[in-house]
């Protein structure tokens, strides 16, 4: 047989002895000429140009940005809240694409990690949801030096960073016109709680037991004590500030326009149900969204589709022109 | 204050990949590559990478997290599929050319002389195949959770080994207590077909098979192997650490480790080191701390640091 070109010929050493299952008749044994299985996945396409860096928030901490949009004077900025924790890492790639669809259709996006999260300076440990709203203020703060103050702000966020969104534009001391929120946490309580039963599958994956149960876990958290959500330790400021906060009441307050696209795990649910807590507020608009769960890790790899794309740059006012994956 | 900043890399396809670098106070003898695990970003899961390269500029190294094409921030497609599918063909080398443009431009923004690759998962296996085709340029490299076992392809009708097999099945059964693995049965979206195939791996007997120095089995990813070997015949330094209770780790054991290295934990250039009771990102503080440690005193051993007093002398040296 010829290796493929750049890999070694040297032969190592194997023991005769080793057993596998009966898996294997040698007939199925492949080479090193063997092609891919499975057909080129990657293609090219070009995202527009981003200013990326860092900026200081009101702790004096240095916080990741990246701005997407070359207009010089744009009278909106989408301030982008990403979701939290690790379901921040998994929507980054539809996040950043969602920016781009915004750019290419003439919108301007300003998207950050909150500190302690991402690229952002800082320790997520003794942070909680005030410190993140306080980013958020500190967002609003750079664009507006950047922009002047006349720009409109507008506040795009995920998942639980819904939550903090909601509360920068209900209280903090900067106007916010508008939200948008995709896939919101109606309830930090049981979000958080889905937070612990992830420490539980981990306990499971390295123990093979369940050593501490989540009343144990919450004792710790109130003992100050660390608790690790899929790989991020949070402490009692996270845990009590999640665990206090609801969606209805904040968008029940806030004096602009709401607009809430539900996505379902599975096409075809019910908006109106799963959004029930949010029924029969003034300002808030209800939306069913397609079967993307992007935060999550399932089976698939999610770059953002083009009718959850399509159907965001509509809500937001904006032409469904752009298709989020680039020319 | 963060002592970092964004770069930009460009292909000869005129794609952009983004990622962040990170310099130490002083020059850097020595650079780290860090790659995404599997299809996140550069950041690593639960900002692992950030913790690794933030640390290691404060020691005196520079850094890079880097977004290879399709992925984080950086220009390419990658088509919506079964995260398997893609992941096979990061298995397959879909990231070396990328990489290699990385480990360039890191060297040439940080002055360094030496260039280490790292990555966990899939960013593992990426890091060891880039190595593999680029022994000229990588002088080091750090594999995390390294998944040797290929996705095995449904049409192939091959089963896994059995302990992988068994210790899979297990999961499944923890999970039966998971409201959320419930709810993916009852919509359809389980891996029918793969737990078919534990299933049948985990009750199938065991059966001595010859192996042969050239040929591959559907559980070996002849691409692993050939790098593998291609690094130890460099003699380029390659750290593995696996957490204990990791799949990929039963895995390693139960296939590479035992035909290929005849369970050896050491050997010529490459040493295996685990994490006790360590998940497959490590994901618990003291798994992270004992992983950054390993990592760290590798660094030190291999890539030691240069005190100031010697780079002087060895530029001066350089420049006679």
């Amino acid at each position: 047989m010829t290796p493929a070109p750049g890999f070694s010929t040297m032969e190592t050493h194997r023991s005769a002895s080793w057993a596998t299952g009966t898996r294997f008749p040698p007939r199925t044994a492949v080479t090193l000429d063997a092609p891919p299985a499975t057909p080129p996945v990657l293609r090219a396409a070009r995202l527009a140009p981003m200013l990326r860096g860092f900026f200081e928030n009101r702790r004096g901490r240095s916080l990741y940005h990246a701005l997407h949009g070359d207009r010089a004077d744009p009278a909106e900025v989408w301030i982008f809240c990403s979701a939290l924790l690790e379901e921040a890492t998994f929507a980054l790639r539809p996040t950043v694409q969602l920016a781009e669809a915004f750019a290419r259709d003439g919108g301007t996006v300003f998207r950050f990690d909150y500190e302690g999260q991402g690229e952002s300076e800082g320790d997520a440990r003794r942070l909680g949801l005030a410190d993140w709203t306080d980013d958020v203020v500190s967002a609003i703060e750079w664009v507006r030096r950047r922009y002047g103050s006349e720009v409109r702000i507008n506040l795009l966020a995920q998942r639980a960073g819904a939550l903090v969104a909601a509360e920068a534009a209900l209280r903090g001391p900067l106007p916010v016109h508008r939200l948008l929120l995709l896939a919101p946490v109606l309830d930090g309580a049981k979000h958080f709680d889905e937070c612990l039963r992830a420490h539980l599958t981990t306990q499971l994956a390295c123990f093979n037991k369940v050593n501490e149960p989540r009343a144990v876990l919450k004792e710790q958290l109130q003992r100050g004590q660390f608790v690790s959500v899929l790989g991020h330790d949070v402490g009692q400021a996270l845990a009590s500030s999640l665990s206090g906060a609801r969606l209805r009441p904040l968008l029940a307050d806030f004096r602009g326009e709401t607009d809430v696209i539900h996505l379902a795990r599975t096409a075809g649910r019910d908006v109106s149900a799963a959004l029930a807590d949010l029924h029969g507020l003034p300002r808030v608009h209800l939306h069913a969204g397609p079967p993307v769960t992007f935060w999550d890790q399932s089976g698939r790899y999610w770059e953002l589709t083009a009718d959850l794309s399509a159907q965001v740059l509509q809500v937001a006012g904006r032409q469904a022109g752009g298709q989020g994956e680039g020319a | 204050m963060i002592s970092e900043r964004p770069v930009e890399i460009s292909g000869s396809d005129r794609l952009v990949r983004r990622g962040m670098l990170g310099l130490p106070a002083g020059p850097a003898d020595t650079a780290v590559l860090f790659l995404p695990s599997g299809l996140k970003y550069r950041a690593g899961s639960h900002r692992l990478n950030v913790r690794f390269a933030r640390r290691l500029n404060d020691l005196g190294y520079a850094t890079l997290r880097f977004d290879p094409a399709g992925l984080g921030e950086s220009d390419g497609h990658l088509s919506a599929a079964r995260a398997e599918d893609i992941a096979g063909q990061i298995e397959a080398g879909l990231y070396i050319g990328d990489i290699r443009l990385a480990v360039d431009a890191l060297r040439e923004q940080s002055g360094a002389r030496h260039v280490v690759v790292a990555g966990l998962c899939g960013g593992a296996i990426s890091a060891v195949l880039a190595a593999g085709a680029a022994t000229d340029a990588v002088q080091g490299v750090i594999s995390m959770g390294l998944p040797v076992v290929p996705f095995l392809p449904v049409e192939s009708g091959a089963v896994p080994q059995a302990r992988v097999a068994r210790r899979r099945v297990g999961n499944y059964v923890r999970k039966l207590i998971s409201t959320e693995a419930w709810g993916r049965v009852l919509r359809g979206e389980s891996d029918f077909r793969g737990i078919g195939r534990n299933l049948r791996g985990a009750f199938a007997q065991n059966r001595a098979v010859v192996p042969s120095p050239q040929s591959f089995l559907p559980d070996e990813n002849p691409r692993f192997i050939g790098s593998f070997r291609t690094l130890e015949a460099a003699r380029i330094p390659h750290l593995m650490i696996f957490g204990s209770s990791d799949n990929r780790w039963i895995e390693f054991e139960s296939t590479f480790l035992a035909r290929e290295l005849s369970g050896s934990m050491t050997g010529g250039s490459y040493a295996i080191e685990l994490v006790p009771q360590g998940s497959h990102e490590f994901h618990f503080e003291s798994s992270k701390v004992q992983a950054g440690e390993l990592l760290e005193h590798w660094m030190n051993t291999r890539f030691p640091l240069m005190a100031p007093m010697t780079r002087t002398q060895e530029a001066s040296h350089d420049a006679q």
